[in-house]
């Protein structure tokens, strides 16, 4: 390990824990504030979780969808530029499928729960 | 932003102007929102001792209507509420215009409403079980009347992107903000499939929603946020008002989280003369869900690039995922049966 405890993560969960406790003392502006604040800890918590199994897998999608390799960032380009262009036009149903499992993937980093809830 | 004492002498003084030497600013207080712009309270109190409530609106941002402010300026808002209150719809009076040599910045005044704005009160909170059942139809009246207003009153909206060509302006936007969605590319592309046929052109009031209606126990008291209005077809507003995000939970009442199309198209029927298809009402939500993933976005990139730092504007940029989901959802299920 190349930093002392408490680990990152416990970090966050001991910050998110003072929120919660500022919670009852806040009203208004301030207090949608303070559960936005500890909404992105939870992201963050997440991202370093789940994160980097995450983007594998979408890296992996991507290289068999489009042909070609690169960073995440890139090949997120070239895939919104070919779905502009028309040119994936006869992938459709597999581009969606790759599309909508991307945005679940995020939502399971963002908030898990609205997976879970269904329409 | 100046200081709420200078804010207190200046608008003294506006006032003193627009009301008579003898009348008194009282009850200054709000200064509500950060950053570029502000909403104040405050109560005219005349010599005999009538007291009219306001709210004041300030604003200073460079420049209206571009890609970092889409919004609409406070000179445009002004005379918007006017026409709306004319012509019947349910808006706050407006008193005056700030004029630069005010020293306020831009802006203007308003009559304040009082009620319920925050959309989970509202559905939530029993002062308002009995206005729920009544709000789609309130709806649907209020923008049948709205979308009776000749467009001609409001040509000076014609050259606004979301005027010439909504689905170009949402286009134009993503690319303003330099990232790649491929959902919304996707959702692009089937708004550019879909096209309905040329529809009638009316005045849009462009977020009308559950979240922007002064409720009280009687129902809609006032509709807010006139700043993002613009032409087009009047059925944006009817898919806007139904996109899944202002249901705030209560996913078996499409409209706002309070109601039923039903309800909502038979009084906008009525109230307008024309007939509401349920096929362009669709086309139109998925278009607020892809128009609400690009607002999110904005704000993040000005959260990001702009030095608009909040915590609320970077959960915009990831809480867009959310709305992109629903999005891909809508167009795969197709119209609800």
């Amino acid at each position: 390990m190349a930093q002392d405890r408490p680990t990152a993560e416990d970090l966050l969960e001991a910050v998110r824990d003072f929120l919660q406790e500022l919670l009852p003392r806040l009203e208004g502006d301030l207090l949608f504030r303070a559960r936005v604040s500890m909404h992105l800890l939870g992201i963050v918590a997440r991202e370093m979780r789940e994160g980097p199994a995450l983007d594998a897998a979408e890296q992996e999608r991507l290289r068999n969808l489009l042909g070609r390799d690169g960073d995440l960032d890139e090949l997120n380009r070239t895939l919104a530029a070919r779905i502009r262009s028309g040119a994936l036009d006869d992938q459709r149903r597999e581009v969606f499928d790759h599309v909508r499992r991307t945005v679940a993937d995020k939502l399971r980093i963002v908030n898990p729960r609205y997976l879970e809830e269904g329409d | 932003m100046i200081k709420e004492a200078e804010l207190r002498d200046r608008l003294q003084s506006v006032v003193c102007r627009h009301f008579g030497n003898g009348s008194r600013v009282e009850r200054l207080r709000g200064a509500m929102g950060g950053g570029s712009n502000r909403t104040s309270f405050f109560d005219v109190v005349s010599p005999n001792g009538t007291v009219v409530p306001l709210v004041l609106r300030q604003e200073t941002y460079a420049t209206y209507g571009g890609p970092y402010n889409p919004f609409l300026s406070p000179e445009m808002q002004y005379r918007l509420l006017r026409i709306a209150f004319a012509a019947g719809v349910p808006v706050p009076r407006t008193y005056f215009l700030l004029d630069p040599e005010d020293g306020l910045g831009d802006g203007f005044a308003m009559e304040r409403i009082e009620g319920e704005t925050i959309p989970r009160k509202i559905l939530r909170d029993p002062s308002y079980r009995e206005a729920l059942p009544r709000m789609a139809a309130q709806c649907g009246e209020i923008l049948g009347r709205l979308h009776r207003i000749d467009a001609s009153e409001v040509a000076f909206l014609a050259g606004f992107p979301e005027s010439v060509d909504p689905i170009a302006a949402q286009r134009q936007r993503l690319d303003d903000y330099r990232e790649a969605h491929p959902a919304v590319e996707l959702g692009l592309r089937w708004l550019e499939e879909n096209r309905p046929s040329a529809s009638r052109t009316a005045l849009v009031h462009g977020d009308f929603r559950n979240g922007n209606f002064i409720v009280g126990p009687e129902g809609i008291r006032s509709v807010l946020d006139w700043e993002c209005c613009h032409l087009g077809s009047p059925m944006e507003d009817v898919g806007w008002l139904c996109v899944k995000s202002w249901r705030f939970g209560v996913n078996d009442k499409p409209v706002g989280g309070f109601g039923d199309r039903e309800a909502l198209y038979e009084a906008y029927e009525r109230v307008s003369g024309h007939p509401v298809d349920p096929g362009q009402v669709h086309y139109w939500e998925v278009y607020g869900l892809l128009r609400w993933v690009i607002f999110n976005l904005m704000q993040s990139f000005g959260h990001v690039h702009l030095g608009r730092r909040s915590v609320v504007f970077a959960a915009c940029g990831r809480n867009a995922c959310e709305v992109e989901y629903d999005l891909l959802n809508l167009i795969d299920s197709g119209p609800p049966r």
